[in-house]
């Protein structure tokens, strides 16, 4: 007699049967990427400062895989680098922007009363202001850099979190087994951080992870607009900004490798977070 | 001619998932009502959907199906529109599901005629009023320009046999089309699915987990088990002398009507009305003009609850009935102070609730006194939490226990409820769903309340699944001396484990006693209508059936 045993899979391997093949490259590229930029000292063939004005401009070859930019420097080691400040930014303000959004969604959704009606308009007024414009603001109060466009960025994008997770508090508090807590004398605090909480980070997270691609995006064009990351700093808004002369002159190259990366991992943070939703939307439907 | 429905040894294999039909034969022949029974996974519903080429996507398929000679197996994609236009309709269980809810009514029935068969408008709507009074509904032609929300659960599902019978098909599939409905509504249902099958001489496969509701519309009943027919036949031959253990087994775990009061608990038969032997007792519920109230943003009132007056002895069991709407959850919801009432007074255990939400501590301690277990298994547990640490959480918030101590104590009482240890760190997605009900029972009682409220407790469970909780919990109250508030819509539960009975009406208790008595000597009205609603097998006398009818619609 034959036993067939159906375990339920576990961990990674439950995940794995349901990314599809593109959520699967979506996810190489995203690590590859991450890795580049955390191993770039090490890993980069150049000092992505050195400047080497007999080899400006220069195409891709055996010394400069990608080519050099028109101070003669390595593309490949720039953009190694560059990756450290490119995502370095996005994941401070994802990071920054889910905590205060679960929270403050968290306490929105959970009080009927004046506290979730008062914090759902500051959401709205949130909402309204483009997030690139409050960037600007805080960079005009705070100087430029990293820390203003990131300071505003994080708020900019709390009311994304904070809404969605608004909305599914309120979905979840009337499920039984929300009640039966309740009935169960369970303290509010208790349910809501320990049990409910938990429960929505798979669909948050989903959120979060669309987040870091628009992030992204928006941190690089701040510093391409010369209001980011300050030269020699080497990141990849600043690249496509500094590789602007060497455009108008016909050498595309020095532009569009960091263009080329920044879509590269916004199309893959995208791919990846859309995958997350529709497996937790069917999930639960 | 040919065959009707004949299907040949249907086999479905989903890859992944295992087979879901082994080897299904049957068949079904002009002017019969064929009855399709099993629980849940036993494969009805593939077995239906097969008729019309419907098959999940990627199974492996080895058999035939034929509906007049069509294999919709082999078929292809033009003889099965044609098939599913012509010949074959399907009425599912959830009419709210299967119809528009932007579009009216009218636009819903004629366009099937407008599109398919190129009738002009005026006589698309003219046969589809024709056929709306055909199904009972009066004012039909008002309703063509009504929308699908305007509409109660049983109007609808009259609309959609209507837009099922405007094909006039020679097959009707019907999957479950009364199990949302509330009994009485059911009653005029199926007494509609059976006059129009006769007079039109359709074939009609009934697809039901209700035994009882086979047998008083189907002549002859297919059992189904785990993708296999268990046992065929005459319907009445198969109910009254089962040849499978598997029948027996489902035939006794149908509940019926008792009207012997229930268990034999003797001096528990104490009338809820303050007759009997335990009248001087104090008792642990009492209610005293209760009443909820819901202000709509319109400013309209809804009165859910409308002064409910009831005693609820310690150590007894009442049974609160009624249909939807009728208020029962309402009550239950207020017993356990997930509602504040509007009007009256509710004590439990000899201390009034307050009128307003109740502070955390005075939440803590009212859980000690009642608890409840709510109706669907698959939403009253936590998904994320394994079931072990579920109840052990419950221990450690109200014996004080440290971890280790509220693990032994949770695996004890799981294991008292059924579930062995082995499932003590599985998610409740990997139980079934008694499992789970008992799992949700083990949670409640680890507060050790006094008073336990079942809110429809078993509605959701298959019926010999229910029978097994149903005994479980007549099992605990007797050795923990619980006392039950049984909410259901479901008489014959009520008869079996409650000595007492409230029947409810549109937020009004219209009756109360002993439930023997209610049970076989009804008083009001209503409670006549909702006992003789009850499916009646098609052998028994046909007249109580026709009381049901009248009031039906």
């Amino acid at each position: 007699m034959t036993l067939t045993l159906q375990l339920p899979q576990t961990g990674i391997r439950r995940y794995g049967s349901l990314l599809s093949p593109l959520a699967w490259a979506a996810l190489l590229v995203s690590a590859a990427v991450v890795l580049a930029a955390l191993l770039a000292p090490a890993l980069a063939p150049y000092d992505p400062d050195y400047v080497d004005l007999n080899n400006v401009l220069a195409g891709p070859n055996a010394q400069h895989l990608l080519g050099t930019d028109a101070l003669g420097r390595d593309l490949l080691s720039r953009i190694m680098f560059g990756g450290r400040t490119a995502l370095l930014g996005p994941t401070i303000v994802v990071l920054g922007s889910t905590a205060a959004g679960l929270l403050l969604g968290l306490a929105a959704g959970w009080s009927d009363g004046w506290t979730g009606k008062v914090l759902g308009r500051v959401f709205d007024l949130l909402f309204s202001f483009p997030a690139l414009l409050l960037a600007m603001l805080s960079i005009a109060l705070f100087g430029k850099g990293l820390f203003a466009p990131i300071l505003a960025m994080t708020i900019a994008y709390v009311p994304y979190v904070a809404r969605l997770t608004q909305g599914l508090v309120v979905a979840e508090r009337t499920r039984p087994y929300v009640q039966a807590y309740r009935v169960l004398g369970f303290r509010t605090p208790w349910v809501v951080l320990g049990r409910v909480m938990p429960n929505l980070i798979p669909t948050v997270g989903a959120q979060s992870a669309l987040n870091f691609g628009y992030v992204l995006a928006d941190l690089a064009a701040l510093s391409f607009i010369g209001l980011g990351v300050q030269p020699p700093t080497s990141d990849w808004g600043a690249m496509i900004e500094e590789s602007r002369g060497a455009l108008l002159g016909g050498y595309v190259l020095p532009a569009f490798w960091p263009a080329f990366v920044v879509v590269l991992v916004v199309v893959a943070v995208n791919v990846i977070g859309e995958e997350l939703s529709d497996r937790i939307g069917g999930k639960l439907s | 001619m040919t065959a009707l429905l004949q299907i040949e040894d249907l086999t479905l294999d989903l890859p992944g998932i295992g087979p879901l039909l082994k080897g299904v034969s049957l068949h079904v022949d002009d002017g019969e009502a064929v009855a399709l029974v099993g629980e849940s996974g036993s494969g009805k519903s593939l077995t239906t959907r097969a008729a019309l080429g419907l098959f999940p996507g990627r199974s492996r398929l080895s058999g035939t199906v034929s509906v007049r000679g069509l294999d919709t197996v082999t078929a292809s994609r033009q003889e099965l529109l044609a098939l599913r236009r012509q010949r074959a309709s399907m009425i599912f269980q959830d009419p709210r599901a299967g119809i528009n809810p932007v579009r009216t009514v009218g636009d819903f029935l004629t366009e099937t005629l407008v599109r398919w068969k190129g009738l002009p408008g005026a006589e698309s709507r003219e046969r589809a009023v024709k056929q709306l009074e055909q199904v009972g509904l009066g004012r039909a032609r008002e309703l063509m320009d009504q929308y699908p929300h305007q509409l109660s659960g049983g109007m609808l599902q009259r609309v959609m046999i209507a837009a099922a019978l405007l094909d006039s098909p020679e097959l009707l599939l019907c999957d479950e089309p009364t199990t949302a409905l509330d009994v009485t509504t059911q009653a005029g249902i199926v007494r509609l699915l059976r006059d129009e099958q006769q007079a039109r001489g359709m074939g009609m496969l009934f697809i039901t987990h209700d035994l009882n509701l086979a047998a008083s519309l189907c002549d002859r009943v297919y059992v189904l088990r785990h993708g296999e027919v268990v046992e065929n036949g005459a319907t009445r031959s198969v109910f009254l002398a089962p040849q499978r253990d598997y029948t027996r087994e489902l035939l006794a775990a149908t509940p019926t009507i008792e009207t012997d009061g229930g268990r034999p608990d003797g001096g528990d038969v104490a009338g809820a009305d303050g007759a009997g032997p335990a009248a001087s007792e104090v008792p642990l519920l009492e209610a005293a003009g209760l009443s909820k109230r819901y202000e709509l943003r319109s400013g309209e009132v809804i009165t859910a609850l409308d002064g409910a007056d009831f005693r609820l002895r310690a150590g007894g069991s009442l049974g609160v009935v009624g249909e939807s709407g009728s208020g029962k959850s309402t009550l239950a919801r207020l017993v356990v102070a997930l509602e504040t009432a509007s009007d009256g007074e509710l004590t439990l255990g000899g201390s009034a609730r307050p009128r307003r939400p109740l502070k955390a501590g005075e939440r803590k301690l009212l859980a000690k006194d009642v608890q409840i277990v709510f109706q669907d298994p698959y939403l009253s547990l936590d998904p994320r939490i394994p079931v072990g640490r579920a109840v052990a959480d419950v221990f450690r918030l109200h014996r004080k226990q440290g971890r280790r101590e509220a693990m032994q104590s949770s695996r004890d009482l799981l294991e008292r409820v059924g579930i062995t240890s082995a499932r003590f760190e599985a998610k409740p997605r990997a139980l079934s769903g008694g499992q789970r009900q008992r799992v949700a029972l083990a949670k409640a009682l680890a507060a050790r309340p006094r008073l336990l409220v079942l809110d429809e407790a078993t509605s959701a469970l298959d019926v010999s699944v229910q029978a097994q909780v149903l005994e479980l919990v007549e099992e605990l109250r007797e050795q923990l001396g619980l006392t039950i508030l049984f909410v259901t819509h479901d008489l014959a539960v009520v008869s079996r484990l409650c000595s007492e009975l409230l029947v409810m009406r549109q937020g009004r208790i219209v009756e109360q006693g002993a439930t023997a008595r209610i049970l076989s000597a009804p008083e009001h009205e209503y409670t006549r209508t909702l006992i003789g609603s009850r499916p009646r097998a098609l052998w028994e006398s046909d007249g109580v059936g026709d009381a049901a009818h009248a009031v039906a619609v």
